[in-house]
């Protein structure tokens, strides 16, 4: 697996290989009801976790990343990280989603969470526009670098 | 203001009545001894906090008057076993009188911060000269220090000059007031409101957050209050 | 560095507090909802007692004088960094000169603002928060005012990814632990304290009856407004050390609960204190809000305080391996 410099003191893609992380995204996986979790690196390092159904054992391997399928005429705002997807803040669940189907939204605006644990990432806009179609299921399990919607370009 | 040494230790006799343990709530044990308001019942608070003092599951012991309040570090699984075990050190307990120092506090009686002085000889039939001169004559004993920050509540005062409560507070009484409040006195640490009588004013600082030893008087101290002026 | 561009009157730098010094009449001060402050300071990778701000009156606006990591959580005050909305419960970086605002929450209480490092104010007998009724502690002893810088110590290394991060917020995640308000109200756990059976008949309508937290309540207490109740007789009390969450109930009949600002001394006949594990919830409680006590057993609260912990464990060790995932991805 692609280790970093060292020098900088930065986390290194070899702590993807820490039994407390695999074991720690396998809980996640077994609270979520899923039986899979892949992270892939953009230097093509990665690590697929397999659960096996209703056991505890966890396998790893080594991937490949696959091509993110982007439309041309848009363009998708991706997972940060695997996880449950949210399309509006927990704490908030009475409002509507955060990036419902034709809104304009800034670049940087938050077009809603993956919650890992108790934790929330955002998922960001990277560009500004028109939220297209949507493809990620409110609550429903989310897999790093899926698109959970695509943008079209502001007119 | 000056310090020195005081009695060394004593022992006064035990008894066996249990003391009365409450919570205060999960982790608060309230322990409150049995009969009279007094020095041997002090003495025997002091005895049970110090005997308390290394126990591994305590955070904090707070004396009060003729009670103690113990804080754990962890809410206990059982409390009837954390009542059980402080009544059995309460019944170990055997007074001991504090080795504590001698404090001089000089005072003006009477004067702008003598407010409740008038009411004080209107209950007692006595007059403003004897008021001060009970007062000054008086040798008080730090029960025990709260309320505020460093503020001592005093006992030994001569019951011809107690005082109840007020039961609407003044709203700024200023630091320094000399007070009673019922069967005891005090010197108030912090202007403001006080249900306090005051009677007086002192000029001693009681308490300093920076020190090492932020508060002037400790449980067990001696304290005589010198006349140094009277304005009547 | 932060500068305080706008504050209302009663901010105060405030960490978990200065206990230990009661036996000499030193309140224990320290943050409302010691909770928000815990997970804010771990969001951060602090010290879980470093020392935060305490924003209870609003709006709160402050200037990044220095760039660096910062976490807001507590009430949701709608934050914003130069204009653009934060969730509840966050953490993010800020570049130099860039201006956070907290507006007034429309629930609870008390939002914190924690800073990578810590809020750098000596500590007074060992704690940094501010004792207004003493004057010492936080910055000078004082509430924050327009125009004060406050310092940070030295902030832990730590990858924050773009846009920062947040927490399910524990009114969500503990729900299960925590009762739930019925009808608006918030159910408050306790045990009966050493007076409660003398108030008798009385003392069934405490536990029963709908207390409002009336405008004379602040970090030293809460005065509730209800039916009143009394004891069967007048008892004479001797002073004694109180903790936060007694509840006392002078002669008019309507109790107090103590807060964090607590005398530390009291002698009111006291029916009941509050688990020390509802404390946070208590301090997010609005001036004009419902609440009824319910009884408890030490047991329950050990319960209550085990979800706590196993919270901001999982918050704790989470957020340091997501940090870490996302390091190596970045």
């Amino acid at each position: 697996m692609a280790r970093r410099d060292r020098s900088t003191g930065r986390n290194t893609i070899g702590d993807l290989s820490d039994p407390a992380l695999i074991s720690t995204l396998a809980g996640w996986l077994e609270g979520s009801g899923a039986n899979a979790l892949e992270i892939t690196t953009p230097d093509g390092g990665g690590l697929k976790i397999v659960l096996a159904a209703g056991a505890r054992a966890v396998r790893i391997a080594e991937t490949v990343p696959e091509a993110p399928a982007v439309r041309p005429e848009g363009h998708a705002v991706r997972a940060p990280m695997a996880g449950l997807f949210r399309d509006r803040h927990p704490a908030a669940m009475e409002t509507g989603p955060l990036a419902g189907a034709g809104r304009a939204l800034e670049a940087g605006a938050i077009a809603g969470f993956v919650e890992v644990g108790p934790v929330l990432l955002p998922v960001i806009a990277s560009k500004a526009g028109m939220v297209g179609e949507i493809h990620a299921r409110a609550e429903g399990l989310i897999g790093y670098g899926d698109a959970v919607l695509t943008m079209e370009p502001s007119r | 203001m000056s310090f020195q040494q005081a009695a060394p230790a004593s022992i006064v006799p035990d008894t066996d009545e249990l003391a009365r343990i409450s919570f205060i709530g999960t982790r608060a044990f309230l322990i409150e001894a049995p009969g009279a308001f007094d020095l041997p019942t002090q003495r025997r608070i002091w005895a049970l906090s110090h005997a308390l003092e290394t126990r591994p599951e305590i955070a904090e012991i707070v004396p009060g008057m003729t009670n103690l309040l113990v804080i754990l570090k962890e809410t206990p699984e059982t409390p009837e076993a954390v009542v059980h075990a402080l009544q059995e050190e309460w019944r170990r307990a055997r007074g001991v009188d504090l080795a504590g120092r001698e404090i001089e506090i000089a005072v003006t009686y009477g004067g702008e911060h003598a407010g409740d002085l008038p009411a004080l000889c209107d209950l007692s039939g006595l007059s403003d000269r004897e008021v001060v001169r009970i007062h000054h004559e008086g040798t008080y004993r730090v029960f025990a220090l709260g309320s505020a920050p460093g503020f001592g509540y005093l006992h030994g005062l001569d019951p011809r000059i107690h005082m109840p409560r007020k039961t609407v507070p003044s709203l700024h009484m200023a630091r320094g007031s000399v007070t009673i409040g019922g069967m005891q006195t005090g010197v108030a640490v912090l202007t403001g409101p006080n249900g306090w009588n005051s009677i007086g004013f002192a000029e001693l600082q009681m308490f300093d957050p920076m020190a090492a030893a932020p508060a002037v008087m400790a449980p067990g101290d001696t304290v005589r209050f010198r006349p140094e002026r009277i304005e009547l | 560095m932060i500068e305080i561009v706008a504050t209302g009157p009663l901010n105060t730098v405030q960490d978990l507090g200065r206990p230990g010094y009661r036996n000499i009449g030193v309140t224990a001060s320290g943050a409302m909802d010691p909770l928000a402050l815990r997970i804010g300071n771990v969001l951060l990778g602090n010290a879980p007692g470093a020392a935060g701000i305490e924003v209870q009156t609003f709006p709160f606006q402050v200037r990044f004088s220095e760039g660096g990591a910062f976490a807001i959580t507590g009430a949701d005050c709608r934050a914003t960094l130069d204009g653009v909305p934060l969730p509840p419960w966050w953490t993010a970086g800020a570049a130099p000169g860039q201006m956070l605002e907290l507006f007034p929450p429309l629930k609870d209480a008390r939002a914190y603002l924690c800073l990578a490092g810590g809020v750098a104010v000596a500590p007074v007998m060992g704690s940094r928060s501010t004792s207004l009724r003493g004057g010492f502690g936080g910055l000078q002893g004082r509430v924050l005012a327009t125009g004060d810088h406050v310092a940070t110590d030295r902030a832990a290394d730590g990858f924050l990814p773009k846009g920062g991060f947040g927490v399910v917020p524990p009114a969500v995640a503990l729900k299960d632990a925590f009762p739930v308000a019925e009808g608006g109200a918030l159910l408050i756990r306790a045990l009966p304290a050493g007076e409660h059976d003398l108030f008798g008949a009385d003392a069934q309508r405490f536990w029963s009856q709908l207390w409002k937290i009336s405008a004379r309540s602040d970090r030293t207490g809460y005065r509730l407004s209800g039916d009143p109740i009394h004891p069967t007789e007048v008892m004479e009390m001797r002073s004694h050390g109180v903790v936060p969450g007694v509840i006392q109930v002078p002669p008019a009949g309507e109790p107090i609960v103590q807060m964090s600002d607590a005398n530390t001394a009291g002698g009111y006949p006291k029916i009941a204190g509050v688990i020390e594990a509802d404390l946070w919830r208590l301090g997010q409680a609005r001036i004009g809000s419902l609440l009824r006590f319910v009884p408890a057993t030490h047991a329950e609260a050990r319960a209550a305080e085990q979800a706590l912990a196993a919270y901001i464990a999982d918050v704790h060790k989470t957020a340091r391996l997501v940090r870490q995932a996302l390091a190596g991805m970045a």
